[in-house]
């Protein structure tokens, strides 16, 4: 995903940043309008629609039976994977995955691995034989910057969201679905600012994306404990800012939450 | 009088007509090939598409974004399908390509505007600055609309664009492929770009002429 931006569009973002106004005319920590919509697709065990602004993103949660990874045979398995649809954008090409889907599906898989938020304990069957495996597939529908939030947005949402299907003679009935919901516990978010110049801005624009210097992913969860960090870009942090930045990521996290 | 809108696939008429753009012939009559309004002349039938992509016309000015350079050309990035080239021969002054680089001269995320001068048939697109009115562009705004919503945005004989330029006394180049720049005081370049997304958003209302006049105003007004 490599762009020439225009220079004239570059330092149009700059100096309207300069004097603290933004493209869209947000405030530099305000996030666009978000939808969240849980249970959009009937198939999938679980899923969700997230919009930010015109940014699309729809998650679906998969559950299938496996066999547990050998160093945790008491522990249940989540996998998770993105697909960036060229539909979405036009500087997104359909093939093998490129390093952007890799980094967006690993920084969305840490967020929901280390908050611990799905009991993978009680995702065993029989300890070292069988256990469920739970997929959380991430689609881009429509790209407009930020991606990071809306998916994992998206994939707390559908988790939380998850019933698993019948199973009879240790095969799963996809099409029936029963009451017994996926052991979720906490409800893990992640906020993504950019630096572009000097100027920190929450939840950027494809325009902002395409200008930043550095982004910053922070992940948190309920407690408000840090459970995933993605630095991206050729800039820097300083110390300072990124304190700071955790702390903001804190306050803002406590609104996406209440979508969920 | 409102034009009729179609799909794609969607049987048009058994008349007789010349075609023009988006319709194609079967043995029962012509039929649509984009989602749009069908425009019928005397003779011929064409469709006015409601979105897409455009493309490249000999002799229409575009704006374009450099993107790379090769030993005696830029590739120029026309916000189509296909990318525009400007020959070293093609810039607005002599260069003398074994001495001089052309990075110095355009670096890539420079802006021109500039006139399609050529298509061949495998689609490439030479694009000339030796031409009235071309140039380097630098300062102001970028602004992307719908390059279907261009026509509108000019007006009949530049009637609308003329009056925005008059209104806010920004200077304005339109770009057939939908890339706008505006150039002047920034709240005037504000209200004209704001003009324009409303121009986008309202192509097809008539008398819009009038009503963007007054908003501008009004705008000018309120500062």
């Amino acid at each position: 995903m490599f762009d020439i931006v225009a220079d004239i569009k570059k330092d149009f973002i700059v100096n309207l940043l300069r004097s603290k106004k933004r493209v869209d005319n947000r405030a530099f920590d305000e996030y666009r309008p978000i939808v969240v919509e849980p249970g959009v697709s009937e198939k999938a065990e679980g899923s969700s629609l997230v919009k930010i602004g015109n940014t699309q993103v729809m998650v679906g949660v998969k559950l299938a039976i496996g066999e547990p990874f050998s160093d945790m045979p008491d522990l249940g398995v989540m996998m998770t994977n993105a697909e960036l649809n060229p539909l979405a954008s036009p500087r997104f090409e359909k093939g093998p995955p490129d390093e952007d889907t890799i980094e967006l599906s690993r920084v969305v898989d840490r967020v929901i691995r280390e908050s611990k938020c799905i009991e993978l304990e009680k995702l065993c069957i029989t300890e070292g034989e069988e256990v469920w495996i739970v997929f959380i597939d991430a689609h881009i529908l429509d790209y407009d910057g930020n991606l990071f939030d809306a998916t994992a947005l998206g994939a707390i949402s559908a988790l939380r969201n998850t019933r698993f299907p019948k199973v009879e003679d240790g095969r799963i009935i996809y099409s029936e679905k029963t009451d017994k919901k996926l052991p979720v516990v906490d409800r893990p978010v992640e906020t993504t600012f950019a630096k572009i110049g000097k100027d920190i801005v929450l939840d950027p624009v494809l325009d902002e994306e395409l200008v930043l210097d550095a982004r910053i992913t922070i992940g948190t969860n309920e407690k408000g404990d840090i459970c995933a960090m993605q630095k991206g870009g050729d800039g820097t942090f300083t110390q300072e800012e990124i304190i700071d930045l955790v702390n903001k990521s804190r306050e803002k996290s406590e609104e996406l939450r209440k979508l969920v | 009088m409102t034009r009729r809108m179609v799909i794609p696939g969607e049987f048009i008429t058994d008349k007789k007509y010349n075609l023009g753009e988006g319709v194609y012939r079967e043995k029962d009559g012509i039929y649509s090939a984009l989602m749009g309004l069908v425009d019928e002349k005397e003779n011929y039938i064409r469709i006015l598409p409601l979105r897409g992509k455009y493309m490249p016309k000999v002799g229409d000015f575009v704006i374009g974004n450099v993107r790379e350079i090769f030993f005696n050309s830029w590739e120029l990035d026309i916000n189509s399908a296909h990318n525009g080239i400007l020959n070293a021969d093609d810039y607005y002054k002599e260069i003398d390509t074994f001495n001089e680089d052309l990075l110095d001269i355009l670096a890539p995320g420079s802006s021109v505007f500039v006139k399609i001068r050529e298509i061949t048939h495998s689609k490439k697109v030479y694009v000339t600055m030796r031409e009235r009115g071309a140039r380097v562009i630098t300062g102001g705004r970028l602004l992307k609309i719908i390059p279907t919503k261009v026509p509108r945005v000019i007006g009949k004989q530049r009637s609308m664009i003329s009056m925005i330029i008059k209104e806010t006394r920004c200077n304005i180049l339109v770009g057939q492929n939908g890339i706008i720049w505006i150039d002047g005081k920034p709240e005037f370049v504000n209200i004209a770009s704001r003009a324009i997304r409303v121009i986008e958003k309202e192509a097809h209302n008539p008398g819009l002429t009038n009503r963007i006049r007054n908003m501008i105003i009004k705008e000018r007004e309120e500062l």
